[in-house]
């Protein structure tokens, strides 16, 4: 797990009381490193756009989705 | 951090509308674009809903993929960051639902005049005791605090804080009007800082 610092803060003018400057503090927490490369190899990119358009013009469901995703448990089992 | 801050201003430089559409050409470096630019914000926030890091990966995944599969029929009359965040807080309650973590009940819309339940309704307008930000587990602390939210002042409070959202954007991603995101907010405050004096009352005993 990674922290990063936030390098800005909130950005409209609402202002800021003692429990907005301790929620500052929170830590961003970064995904694995090889998150981004593990998405992009998920996605269908083999799909034509043409394609995708037709395929999903129906409704998506999420466990039509689940196919395309390695989920933990499972990694952990390999 | 030079570096960082270059690629984030070059990556700013196009708008969200015109990777999506890229994307749907087939530029497979657009779509990482949208990737890279939203993973951190909508891990924070998947994270911090849930509580569970590899579960908020796997949560993060389906979020991207089903951006993907949507770009072809993507309505354009909303902020495509709006939407992101739609989708994953959805997909958080699914999470909890399956966990029996939150009732249906939780998720009903509620009125602005209406009131919290009477322990929500006490505001708690003490100090927050100094040395709680002084302790080194004030990150748990912070966390802990913002998982005794009832669901809908948690999404608003995480959007804000863990997402850094504005409450124009707040709106549009829970489909509600941006004073409305103001007073869910404003009203989840007393209860966080609540919270936060529990938890220091329990160290100190």
């Amino acid at each position: 797990m990674q922290y990063q610092e936030y390098i800005s803060f909130l950005d409209d003018d609402m202002p800021q009381d003692d429990i907005d400057k301790l929620f500052s503090q929170l830590q961003a927490i970064e995904p694995p490193p090889s998150f981004i490369s593990r998405v992009l190899s998920r996605v269908p990119t083999t799909m034509s756009s043409v394609s995708a358009a037709s395929l999903f013009s129906q409704s998506v469901e999420w466990n039509q989705l689940d196919r395309w995703v390695v989920g933990n448990n499972r990694r952990k089992l390999c | 951090m030079q570096i960082r801050e270059t690629s984030r201003i070059e990556s700013i430089e196009i708008t969200d509308g015109v990777l999506a559409q890229q994307s749907l050409d087939g530029d497979e470096y657009a779509f990482e674009s949208l990737v890279q630019r939203y993973s951190t914000q909508l891990f924070n926030f998947i994270y911090r809903f849930l509580g569970d890091y590899d579960q908020a990966c796997d949560i993060l995944q389906h979020v991207f993929i089903q951006l993907h599969t949507s770009l072809p029929t993507l309505r354009t009359d909303k902020p495509l960051k709006a939407w992101l965040f739609q989708v994953a807080r959805n997909r958080c309650l699914d999470e909890l639902r399956r966990r029996h973590a939150i009732h249906f009940s939780e998720l009903e819309a509620v009125n602005d005049d209406e009131e919290l339940s009477p322990l929500a309704a006490i505001p708690d307008n003490g100090p927050l005791p100094e040395e709680l930000a002084e302790q080194s587990d004030l990150q748990q602390h912070l966390h802990n605090a913002i998982q005794t939210l009832p669901i809908k002042f948690r999404s608003v409070v995480l959007l804000r804080y863990a997402a850094q959202l504005s409450f124009s954007e707040i709106g549009q991603a829970l489909n509600m009007p941006e004073a409305t995101a103001k007073t869910y907010f404003q009203r989840a405050k007393p209860l966080l800082r609540t919270a936060l004096i529990n938890q220091a009352n329990l160290i100190s005993h």
